[in-house]
C-alpha cells in the first residue's frame, strides 16, 4: 500500500509534492469550500510521524495532536 | 497516518468495495458529505499518494541458479488478483494473492536469470472491472531483455508477446537493475471486452475468499477452454462444503 497519502486544496502544494516529494497520481476527488461555510464543518489533517491523517471530527484531532501523532 | 494504519478517502464505491477486498482493509462509513461536482465557492480537494518503494533486491540463489523476480506496482484504484499463469519458465507464482491499489506491490513470481532462452506470463484480474490483464518478460540466451503489460490474449506467443497492448500512457514494463522486472499499472485501462474468466476470478475470491487455483500452462479462458466450466462448477461446489463445515464447527 502507498507509503503515504496526501490530500491537498492546494495545487502548489500537489505540485510539489509530485516534483520532489516522490508522490504520483493526481487526481480530484471532490469539491469543497476554502472558507467556511454555513452548516459545513472543517475537513481536518494532521502530519505525524507516519504520514498524514484527515478528519471531520474536531474532538478525534485534538485526540491525535495530544497523542503526539 | 494514525497508528495502527492507513487511511484513504474516496467519493466512489467503486473504489470503495475495490479496496474492501484487499486483505486488511474494512470500509469506516462516510467520514463527511462533499460536492462531487464544481459548486461556487468550492475548490478541488487532490489526492496524491506515494507508492511503495521498490524493495531492495536479495538475489535469489538456490544451487548454481540465480532468480529475477516480477515485481507488480498497482497505481491503479482497483486490486489486481494473480490469477494465473502460462509456461513453465516461472516458479512460485502467487496465485489468488492481491495487488493492492494505490501504489501497492506485490512480488508475483521468479524466473531463472541469465542463464539460457526463457519468456513466460502471469495474469492479472482487475477485481473491480472485470477483465484480465497479462505482463510478460523474456529473457533471451543472447542477452536481450523485454517486458510488456497489456490486456489478456490467448493468442500470445514469446514472438508476439503483447497482442492486445494498453493504450500509450497505462503501464510500463521494465526490466529493473536490481534483479527486477517491474511492471507498473499507471491507470485503469478502458473496458476492452466482458471477459468471462476475469469474472469468474472475480466471484471466486469474493465468494471464497482466494482465487480459484489453476495448473500452469492453461490459457484460462472459458470461451476457447468451455471444458473448464465442470471444474470450476466441480471447484465453487467444493469450496461452498467447506465453508458449510466451518459454520457448523
Amino acid at each position: 500500500m502507498p507509503s503515504d497519502y496526501l490530500m491537498t486544496m492546494d495545487v502548489a502544494e500537489a505540485s510539489n509534492a509530485i516534483k520532489t516529494l516522490g508522490y504520483a497520481n493526481e487526481q480530484v476527488v471532490c469539491w469543497m469550500y476554502t472558507e467556511q461555510a454555513d452548516n459545513t464543518t472543517p475537513f481536518f489533517r494532521l502530519i505525524g510521524p507516519g504520514g498524514h491523517f484527515y478528519t471531520a471530527s474536531e474532538a478525534e484531532e485534538q485526540s491525535l495532536i495530544e497523542d503526539g501523532a | 497516518m494514525r497508528p495502527g494504519g492507513l487511511h484513504i478517502y474516496t467519493t466512489s464505491a467503486t473504489e470503495r468495495d475495490g479496496l474492501a477486498l484487499c486483505p486488511g482493509w474494512t470500509y469506516g462509513g462516510p467520514a463527511g458529505y462533499v460536492y462531487a461536482q464544481p459548486t461556487t465557492g468550492a475548490a478541488e480537494l487532490l489526492r496524491l499518494w506515494k507508492p511503495d518503494p521498490i524493495p531492495e533486491y536479495v538475489p535469489w540463489v538456490q544451487g548454481d541458479q540465480t532468480w529475477s523476480l516480477y515485481l507488480v506496482i498497482n497505481n491503479s484504484p482497483y486490486p489486481l488478483l494473480v490469477s494465473g499463469t502460462r509456461g513453465s519458465d516461472l516458479h512460485d507464482v502467487t496465485l489468488g494473492r492481491v495487488v493492492p491499489p494505490f501504489g501497492g506491490s506485490l512480488e508475483v513470481a521468479r524466473m531463472h536469470w541469465g542463464i539460457g532462452d526463457r519468456h513466460d506470463w502471469v495474469y492479472l484480474s482487475d477485481l473491480a472491472s472485470p477483465q484480465r490483464y497479462q505482463i510478460y518478460a523474456d529473457n533471451t540466451a543472447g542477452g536481450s531483455y523485454h517486458a510488456s503489460f497489456g490486456y489478456f490474449d490467448s493468442q500470445s506467443s514469446q514472438s508476439h508477446s503483447d497482442p492486445s497492448p494498453f493504450p500509450i500512457g497505462t503501464a510500463t514494463a521494465q526490466w529493473g537493475s536490481k534483479g527486477y522486472w517491474i511492471f507498473t499499472l499507471n491507470t485503469t485501462p478502458e473496458l476492452q471486452q466482458t471477459d468471462l474468466q476475469a469474472v469468474t476470478d472475480q466471484l471466486g475470491y469474493i465468494l471464497a475468499g482466494e482465487a480459484l487455483e489453476w495448473t500452469a500452462s492453461t490459457t484460462y479462458d472459458l470461451k476457447s477452454n468451455p471444458e473448464l466450466a465442470p471444474y470450476i462448477a466441480q471447484a465453487s461446489a467444493s469450496r461452498a462444503s467447506k465453508r458449510a463445515d466451518v459454520r457448523a464447527k
